[in-house]
């Protein structure tokens, strides 16, 4: 068969497919196979050991970034997710007056370099007389991942037609129960994966980060980024091995969470269509 | 506070009032105190060290000897946390927010801005056991000469090459840089402007910190016509000759001391200083923030890293000077095994001491910079 | 899509009042910083670096210096590459996981994600540790008595590096509007076009055009501001414009400058979004672009 056929040729998408996820997850191996090393080397291979986890395991400090990184994290996804969805929806729904120029900063906060958007935070929180700390960094955040749950839950919400909603409502509903009873369950796969985004951004920044916190322990990224320029990775290693095992199991909770979820409210979608 | 104390801070105010009257946002005005403001303490230097609370210390990441610290604490039943930066200048813009770290680890070259700046408390070397300790030349050191003190001496050395022994025989200038055909796309210049045009200038014959736009200039040209040898512009040394993609890296010296003791290719790396043309010299400084809120703590530390025996510690560790009597003997101790790194007799009094840009100075540096960065 | 229906003016006030939130967030916590460098971009700087208010063009003349053109050229030639490839590869797996993979969709979807979780700059430097000259593909290379190559330090290591690093951006739109696609869709095109090609390019594509535009700028947009992949991947003559504005703020640079910099970077890029949406026939506003 020709290349022509290639759209429809599922063997060939898997090699893609296949091929691209073996690119993204190549430094992911190296990273994981190298927190096992027992020397410090970091290109050759010299037996295994659990050294640089106990070596984590015994740095207050490191573990201390790494809950007070982790609970940025959470706080400022939930955050951003809320507020990012609800913008999202009023964008496409709300009065224009208002949506457009929220549309407008959405796309404006994906574009501006995070360098300049960083100190500019940085000065503001000065010139206001806030002192930096964990909050600053949480509400730096969150406008930060914001823009990023609008763009994915608003790509979304796009292809969904107010029709269906419409319909529900002809059959009694109330436009926000028919909001929640129709789109959301359809926007819902969308906002766990924003959700899941807005976390990694929060955990990984390290810009942002560094220029709105304050004293005291330090977020993880920012200690990371330190030791990775000083050459202290093997312990860094272990440390993204444990943040990825950690994650996925969350993850893995949250999804089994979330197909009860729909699970309760399809039954509660048929209990409305029936009734 | 003295309302004449706070000139930077209304000096900031005024963008965001401008800001707020553009934006229309007068809601603004007035908000806030003056608790982050970074003014100036004038009058007496009066800090006593005693344990005033937990010491936040913004430094380096890896800058210190771990047990210094950890010992510090056990005596003093103080904690010290540590803030790490990772350019002199993102440190200048975080003590210049106000942020209250007690102590910092300042830069000579940064010193005077710094103090104009109003961004340091001063004290006195009277207050320390061991203010004996600190070098003459660290007494009244150029860029810390006003009527009050505002540093002690931590760490300093020159900036120089490391090498590969089997890839580049040393000349003692900054040409093996240039002149290294066969190394060409493994030569590694540092991410740093001052270092870097300062170390074109000096192979040029030109002064450290010029201000002649001619000659920063020409000195940039050269380095322009570097690009088509080098492999990199950073400042990841460790990790740049740690992997073999750097043979020649200009660097720093806490950086090619650890690569000399701890990498892969330990045995065939050695560190020269460019004594044809000329040493850059920069000295690694303890400040006390001017919102310090446990200033006497800052001081205890301060006094615990001049003791011969910490000072030696951390000697031993960075590989560097420290500008003390007890320190700089146990360097001379440790450089026995490193040649290249062993310094002459008054060696700061004669040191050519880089000076942070500003002004004028600046505008022409940061352009110059940003035209070697695009090339 | 306004919906034709009664009480319409009472939902909208609804949504607005939900919309508030983050729109006043927004606002303080983007839109006032923005101005602040706005405004810096015609000032000037203090002792200590610190931006001073003033009215100077001085910082925008520097912008527009012969030698800042070269790495906008570069940018933007990096960028075209970077979102065409995750656009390809990202289709190609969007695809793959929206119409074949069934239930295991959301994981392969997951495990582009997942990937993320380790933090950005930790893959990065295990991408130094693999493609440098001591790196294990070089050490392979020899053992085959292969001559080594440098793989770092070069526009293909950047280009890669953004591809790597932007990857999800463009898979999640992607699959979002690939998995709303009714299959049946694609059916009927095929019966009415024969081939899977034109299938593809007259009824899928044009069906996922939302997902397509939605990841492209996803991906262009912040690969123009990016610096840390060329910092850390690219050789001395891979800098990209976000380099030159990073400078500015965390190296020795001068934060007005970058100021005026960043400034001119937006304008251009709301520029070219602009003639984008205006291009597109019948979509005049700039809004209707990014969802």
């Amino acid at each position: 068969m020709s290349a022509s056929g290639t759209f429809d040729r599922p063997r060939f998408l898997w090699v893609v497919t296949g091929l691209t996820l073996a690119f993204l997850f190549v430094p992911v191996v190296v990273v994981t196979v190298f927190s096992f090393n027992s020397s410090a080397s970091l290109t050759s291979l010299d037996g295994a050991s659990l050294r640089w986890y106990r070596a984590f395991f015994d740095d207050v400090d490191l573990l201390a970034s790494l809950r007070l990184s982790v609970v940025i994290a959470l706080v400022s996804s939930v955050a951003s997710v809320v507020l990012g969805t609800l913008v999202a929806v009023g964008i496409r729904r709300g009065t224009r007056f208002i949506g457009g120029p929220t549309n407008g900063s959405v796309f404006l906060r994906v574009l501006t370099p995070e360098t300049a958007t960083g100190v500019a935070l940085l000065l503001l929180f000065t010139q206001l007389g806030i002192p930096l700390s964990t909050t600053t960094v949480v509400i730096s955040h969150t406008v930060l991942c914001l823009a990023f749950v609008a763009v994915v839950v608003g790509s979304r919400l796009a292809l969904l037609s107010p029709q269906i909603e419409e319909a529900a409502m002809d059959l009694g509903a109330t436009r926000l129960h028919a909001f929640r009873l129709v789109a959301l369950p359809v926007l819902w796969p969308s906002i766990v994966a924003a959700g899941l985004l807005a976390f990694v951004i929060s955990f990984d920044n390290f810009i942002t980060s560094f220029f709105t916190s304050g004293l005291g322990v330090p977020p993880l990224p920012v200690r990371i980024y330190g030791m990775l320029k000083f050459g202290v990775t093997p312990v860094v290693n272990a440390i993204g091995v444990l943040m990825l095992v950690g994650t996925v199991v969350a993850v893995g909770l949250a999804a089994l969470l979330a197909a009860q979820v729909r699970r309760l409210r399809g039954a509660q979608l048929e209990e409305a269509a029936r009734g | 506070m003295s309302p004449d104390s706070v000139p930077p801070l209304l000096r900031r105010r005024s963008v965001l009032s401008g800001l707020a009257g553009l934006a229309g946002i007068t809601a603004l005005s007035g908000c806030g105190d003056d608790s982050t403001g970074g003014s100036p303490q004038s009058g007496k230097a009066t800090i006593t060290p005693e344990a005033d609370g937990d010491l936040n210390w913004f430094t380096w990441e890896d800058y210190v000897e771990p047990s210094v610290v950890s010992d510090f604490e056990k005596k003093y039943g103080v904690k010290v946390k540590i803030s790490p930066y990772d350019s002199n200048d993102s440190m200048l813009q975080k003590l210049a927010a106000g942020v209250p770290y007690d102590l910092v680890t300042n830069n000579s070259a940064y010193m005077p801005q710094s103090i104009q700046g109003g961004l340091l408390m001063p004290f006195s070397l009277d207050a320390l056991d061991n203010g004996g300790e600190v070098a003459t030349y660290f007494r009244r050191p150029a860029y810390d000469n006003g009527a009050n003190l505002y540093s002690v001496p931590y760490s300093g050395g020159p900036t120089g090459i490391v090498y590969r022994t089997d890839k580049m025989s040393p000349t003692q200038s900054w040409s093996d840089l240039w002149d290294n055909d066969e190394a060409a796309g493994h030569v590694f210049v540092l991410d740093y402007q001052p270092d870097t045009i300062g170390a074109s200038l000096l192979r040029g014959g030109g002064d450290l910190n010029s201000s002649d736009p001619d000659e920063v200039g020409a000195a940039v040209d050269s380095l322009i016509a570097l690009k088509s040898k080098l492999g990199g512009i950073s400042n990841d040394t460790r990790t740049n000759v740690g992997n073999g993609d750097a043979w020649i890296h200009h660097a720093w010296v806490p950086d090619a001391f650890y690569l000399m003791k701890e990498s892969k290719y330990a045995d065939q790396l050695d560190f020269e200083v460019t004594s044809e043309d000329g040493v850059p010299f920069g000295m690694d400084l303890l400040s006390i923030g001017a919102n310090a809120k446990a200033p006497g703590t800052a001081m205890l530390f301060m006094d615990w890293i001049l003791s011969p025996e910490m000072s030696a510690r951390n000697v031993t560790y960075t590989g560097q000077l420290a500008g003390t009597k007890g320190g700089d003997a146990a360097y001379d101790e440790v450089m026995k095994d490193f040649p290249a790194l062993m310094v002459p007799e008054n060696y700061y009094e004669n040191a050519l001491w880089r000076e942070a840009a500003t002004g004028s100075r600046k505008d022409l540096w940061t352009q110059q910079w940003n035209r070697f960065k695009a090339a | 899509m306004e919906p034709i229906q009664g009480g319409l003016a009472s939902s909208r006030r609804q949504w607005t009042a939900l919309l508030l939130p983050g729109s006043v967030t927004l606002a303080a916590l983007f839109l006032v910083p923005l101005g602040m460098l706005v405004v810096y971009s015609f000032g000037t700087t203090d002792i200590v670096g610190r931006p001073q208010l003033g009215l100077t063009l001085d910082n925008y003349r520097l912008v527009f210096q012969g030698y800042n053109a070269s790495v906008v050229v570069r940018t933007v030639e990096y960028a075209l590459v970077a979102t065409a490839c995750c656009l390809v590869l990202g289709y190609a797996v969007a695809y793959t996981a929206a119409r074949f993979a069934g239930r295991w969709g959301g994981a392969i979807v997951g495990l582009v994600t997942v990937s993320w979780l380790v933090d950005y700059l930790v893959r990065i430097y295990a991408w130094k540790q693999l493609l440098s000259d001591g790196g294990f593909v070089n050490q392979t290379l020899d053992r085959l008595g292969l001559a080594p190559v440098s793989l770092t330090g070069t526009s293909l290591a950047v280009v890669a590096g953004l591809v790597y690093g932007y990857l999800p951006l463009m898979v999640l739109p992607l699959y979002a509007s690939l998995k709303d696609l009714d299959p049946s869709v694609i059916d009927a095109g095929k019966d009415l076009f024969g081939n899977p090609r034109q299938t593809f390019l007259h009824v899928t594509l044009p069906a996922t055009r939302q997902g397509v535009i939605g990841g492209c700028l996803l991906v262009f947009l912040p690969v123009l501001g990016d610096f840390a992949t060329a910092q850390f991947l690219g050789g001395p003559s891979n800098t990209m414009i976000g380099n030159i504005i990073s400078d500015q703020f965390v190296a020795s640079g001068s934060q007005t400058f970058g100021s005026a910099l960043a400034v001119t970077l937006i304008v251009l890029l709301v520029l070219c979004v602009a003639i984008t949406a205006v291009a597109q026939r019948g979509r005049g506003r700039v809004t209707e672009v990014l969802p």
